[in-house]
């Protein structure tokens, strides 16, 4: 009949201009497939709001009420009437405290929105951003969580109604718009216009596929008649408060507050919201003020640190690009040393400098070169010898294990892909365990534990975090620390204040 | 320039440009995915599932680059990523073939007849068949594609191609018995 072909090339001129029109369900699978995924997304941020709140309040009660925590100690310097004073100082600490939060946070919001005109001023200088802009920041206070896009929409509402006031040129220009959506129209009528001719030209329509086929492209045919507009009205969302009015808008406005809705969208880009890091920091232990840890007696005596470990694991949460809460866990060893002591076995009979117990034997320990004469003094005068007391010089070295649950908020300075953070908070320290250790030399000999360590206190915490993002999930941290203790002891008369200072690195995954 | 502004404003998860979007490319795409699929319904479901991989993707579309090029290899990657998990690709043992030039009279066969035996065309030969022949990859692009073998690639070629042959001569001598 004609020339030989080469079978690749039939189908590829055949198929070359081939269009087809997808029903019009698919469109709506999709649309509703894109909500879903937009509602999971949202409901994360309540919930860990709601989480989020009880721990800090839980936090906030523990640290605050743990200044003034009872000791257990019956020489407690505060009476009740002080208990019941310092609790109303406390409450209202807290409402001063909870004033200065809210007027921070309404301050960051100010910045906000003031970085937001900025922006504005340069985009169109003629306009009126700041009725605007004060609407949206009224709206995120009001709602926290409310998502960028219904904030966006509130603004074009308010002021699309407050420029379309006039009917008249609602009328004309939702003709105009119409004109503009009947070019989306014409290029896909065109396309079926397009298979439809093809459709003609081919006479078999017997088998199943091109029944199908035909059946749709006439389907679609008559629906993308009517679509454009029916299109719209099928789109819940973009016909519930922007049908008509965005039209308008865009008439007159020319999208330029449109721009201004989308950069607020922009602002919050935050695809990995949390994080976990895995760290370890060497960590110092140091005092303020006079005073040894082991007791009244040494408060005068020398002390020194030797560097420990912390290690642990944070997990974070980025609330917006620049803040994040933050919390974990992490094994806290310190170690300190009473430098300039003596110590000896004796019986436990002689009341002597401080006694501690291992089990059988009575260790004493005393200020240097005191032991021997104190247990002439205390030995019993008549019938019985001096018992031979050998006192060993040096010094006592103390050792605690904390489990430490910090609570932190941390706020990026420099937002880059290096990172500054600053960030404050508290922890709340559960003492695991505690020994005490004489070392003279070569020798070291367990004396046992201190029983004047709270098991529950609290660190209120400072530092600085620097940070470089190595790829999208990655990043490497490295983040000095300064924590305060508030009440490590039980026995108010050790007048040192303790700290510990750490440098925590380590790498942090987000996801 | 219009096009960026409303990828741009797809990227912002804007509704609306959604819609827009897919109003002007989803013909284009839908024809794709018929190509691909085995039956309509199926092209359906892979329209739909290209389509939610668009938008969830769109904004790692750089501008470089033709979109409606990035457009069809999302499609046809999201109908890969299918067939990859129901283990098409994973027949093994199959004696391969030779690739020869196959001709066929030229007469005018319509479209939906064409369509119809690409369509019923065993999944990996369809696949190849398509990626060759009307989208132009090579066979080494293919083979990767499919986690299988260059050769494997040209012979599932030729058999598409000879199947595609006897189908469309018997289609043409039938139609001339008959008088067409």
């Amino acid at each position: 009949m004609s020339d030989k072909k080469h079978i690749d090339r039939i189908f590829q001129e055949g198929f070359k201009d081939f269009e087809a029109s997808p029903p019009a369900e698919v469109w709506d699978n999709i649309q509703a497939a894109l909500k879903k995924e937009e509602k999971d997304d949202r409901k994360i941020i309540p919930i860990w709001w709601r989480v989020g709140g009880v721990a800090a309040l839980l936090a906030l009660l523990l640290t605050v009420g743990g200044v003034f925590w009872p000791d257990s100690d019956q020489n407690n310097s505060f009476s009740n009437e002080d208990v019941d004073q310092t609790e109303q100082i406390d409450t209202q600490d807290q409402i001063k405290d909870q004033k200065a939060i809210e007027k921070m946070v309404k301050e960051n919001e100010a910045d906000a929105i003031a970085e937001q005109q900025s922006d504005d001023q340069q985009n169109n200088s003629s306009e009126k951003p700041s009725a605007a802009d004060a609407k949206i920041g009224n709206g995120k206070q009001r709602d926290a969580v409310a998502d960028n896009t219904n904030k966006s929409k509130t603004l074009i509402d308010k002021s699309a109604v407050d420029k379309s006031l006039n009917t008249v040129t609602t009328a004309v220009t939702s003709n105009d718009s119409s004109t503009e959506q009947d070019k989306t129209a014409t290029s896909n009528s065109e396309t079926t216009a397009v298979t439809a001719t093809d459709n003609t030209k081919n006479t078999v329509v017997d088998d199943k596929t091109a029944d199908a086929l035909l059946e749709t492209q006439t389907n679609s045919a008559t629906t993308t008649a009517t679509t454009d507009n029916s299109e719209n009205k099928t789109d819940p969302e973009v016909q519930k408060d922007e049908d008509g009015k965005i039209s308008i808008f865009d008439a007159i406005d020319e999208q330029k507050d449109l721009e201004t809705a989308t950069l607020l969208d922009k602002q919050d880009p935050i695809d990995n919201r949390w994080s976990v890091a895995p760290q370890v920091a060497p960590v110092v232990y140091g005092t303020f003020g006079e005073g040894s840890t082991v007791g009244a007696e040494f408060a005068d005596n020398r002390t020194s640190s030797d560097a420990n470990l912390s290690y642990g694991v944070q997990v974070q949460y980025q609330v917006n690009n620049r803040l994040a809460v933050r919390s974990g866990v992490n094994r806290v060893n310190l170690s300190v040393n009473t430098n300039d002591i003596e110590f000896a076995v004796a019986p436990a009979a002689f009341d002597v400098g401080s006694k501690f117990v291992n089990g059988d034997i009575a260790y004493t320990v005393g200020d240097k070169g005191t032991l021997i004469n104190r247990f002439a003094q205390a030995a019993p005068t008549e019938g019985l010898d001096l018992p031979e007391v050998n006192a060993f010089e040096g010094l006592l070295n103390q050792q605690f294990e904390y489990w430490e649950v910090p609570v932190e908020l941390s706020y990026a300075v420099l937002n880059n892909r290096f990172k500054v953070n600053v960030f404050g908070g508290f922890s709340t320290l559960f003492l695991q365990d505690n020994s005490i250790t004489a070392i003279s030399g070569q020798r070291e000999t367990e004396l046992g534990s201190v029983s004047n360590l709270n098991d529950l206190s609290f660190t209120t915490n400072v530092g600085l975090g620097l940070q470089y993002d190595i790829s999208k999930r990655f990043a490497i941290n490295v983040e000095p620390v300064f924590k305060y203790q508030l009440n490590p002891y039980s026995d108010s008369s050790i007048g040192s204040q303790p700290y510990y200072m750490g440098v925590y690195s380590g790498l942090r995954f987000k996801f | 320039m219009a096009l960026e502004a409303l990828i741009n404003r797809c990227k912002n998860n804007e509704a609306k440009a959604q819609g827009e979007l897919y109003q002007l490319y989803s013909a284009k795409l839908f024809s794709v995915c018929l190509k691909y699929s085995r039956n309509y319904t199926e092209a359906q479901d892979n329209l739909q599932d290209a389509f939610i991989t668009i938008f969830k993707t769109i904004g790692q579309f750089k501008h470089k680059g033709s979109f409606e090029g990035w457009l069809k290899r999302v499609t046809v990657n999201t109908v890969l990523q299918k067939y990859r998990k129901q283990r098409v690709f994973d027949l093994v043992n199959e004696q391969q073939i030779e690739a020869e030039d196959v001709v066929v009279e030229d007469t005018s066969v319509p479209l939906d007849f064409l369509l119809k035996i690409i369509q019923e065309l065993p999944d990996r030969y369809r696949l190849v068949f398509n990626l060759y022949a009307m989208d132009g990859y090579s066979h080494n692009e293919i083979a990767e594609m499919l986690n299988i073998s260059a050769g494997t690639s040209k012979s599932n070629l030729a058999r598409a191609r000879m199947i595609l042959k006897t189908k469309i001569t018997a289609f043409n001598n039938n139609s001339s018995a008959e008088g067409y």
